[in-house]
């Protein structure tokens, strides 16, 4: 099994913590009586793979994640993650972050579709399925944002 | 009046959290009081519809990467269409006198311009592109039944979505 180390890079185990940094500033979320909603676009991607950061090669600072000095940061654990399945006419795809590291990042990691979408619609219920799951955790860091204070 | 709306009209009742947003029903409208009260929300609402034109109209400025995530700019002809939308939907609800809530305005990385109504129970998500519109719905309490599809600016098929959502 696999080991939830620095060591074992290539492969997210179950119980990791994967960050995700959100603007604050357009209409990515917002407080419905109260309540902490998430847009599907706060896990936007053009290659339908949204960008995480995998906690444990940040230090467990979710700070490090922020995109910007404002933005806020979620936290979504990998088997969540991969309890997520999103069925299409043709196919059930289940959500599988991937270790994805990048030069200037090596904590850098992906939620993929297993199998890839086809075209965007799967994709558009995945983004709303783990929005719905970012509202379950709330904010690890809350974003700086006039409008909500 | 089409089979959708008499449906609406008759057996239209509003769950508790959206009674702050509901007008009379038509048996109520020759009610002098309940007439007033009409007049009142109408005129909040068309304070509403305005500000989520203001945000649309805003979405013009959005730079690509306004997301962080490179993201194209929204498109201009998605975000004229997401007005055509408002509109046909804010008139559905004007004719069957029943409730409007403004969305959360945002945009897909395509460009697309999402509108999205949270509920309790349901979200209804619009994508408007430049050339198509599509849905998803789901309810909070079974959300692997998600349901999606295409729609066009008809308003009876946006309001019947309308209905689903609120009701």
């Amino acid at each position: 099994m696999a080991k939830n180390t620095h060591s074992n890079i290539e492969h997210i185990h179950d119980t990791e913590q994967l960050y995700r940094s959100i603007n604050p500033n357009k209409n990515l979320y917002s407080y419905v009586d109260g309540k902490l909603k998430f847009s599907s676009a706060a896990f936007n991607d053009r290659k339908f793979e949204p960008s995480v950061d995998r906690a444990i090669l940040r230090d467990n600072n979710p700070h490090l994640t922020k995109m910007t000095e404002s933005a806020g940061v979620v936290a979504l654990d990998a088997l969540s993650i991969r309890e997520i399945s999103v069925d299409t006419p043709d196919i059930s795809h289940q959500l599988d972050p991937k270790a994805a590291p990048t030069r200037g990042n090596k904590a850098h990691a992906i939620i993929t579709g297993v199998p890839s979408y086809k075209d965007e619609n799967g994709f558009k219920k995945a983004k709303k399925k783990l929005a719905l799951l970012a509202e379950k955790n709330g904010w690890c860091i809350e974003p700086i944002n006039n409008e909500f204070g | 009046m089409t089979r959708l709306a008499t449906a609406a009209l008759t057996r239209f009742e509003f769950p508790p959290y959206l009674t702050s947003f509901a007008r009379s029903t038509p048996g109520q409208a020759n009610n002098k009081v309940a007439g007033q009260f009409d007049a009142e929300l109408i005129k909040i609402d068309r304070g509403k519809l305005k500000q989520v034109y203001a945000k649309l109209d805003d979405m013009k400025t959005w730079h690509a990467n306004w997301d962080d995530y490179n993201a194209n700019k929204p498109n201009a002809k998605a975000i004229k269409k997401a007005e055509q939308f408002i509109k046909e939907l804010f008139e559905f609800t004007e004719q069957l006198q029943c409730a409007w809530l403004s969305p959360n305005i945002t945009a897909s990385s395509d460009g697309e311009v999402l509108l999205e109504w949270w509920g309790k129970e349901k979200d209804l998500t619009i994508y408007l592109s430049a050339t198509e519109i599509t849905y998803i719905k789901v309810k909070h309490d079974d959300i692997d039944n998600m349901e999606d599809g295409n729609l066009d600016l008809n308003k009876n098929i946006i309001g019947s979505l309308w209905e689903w959502f609120i009701i």
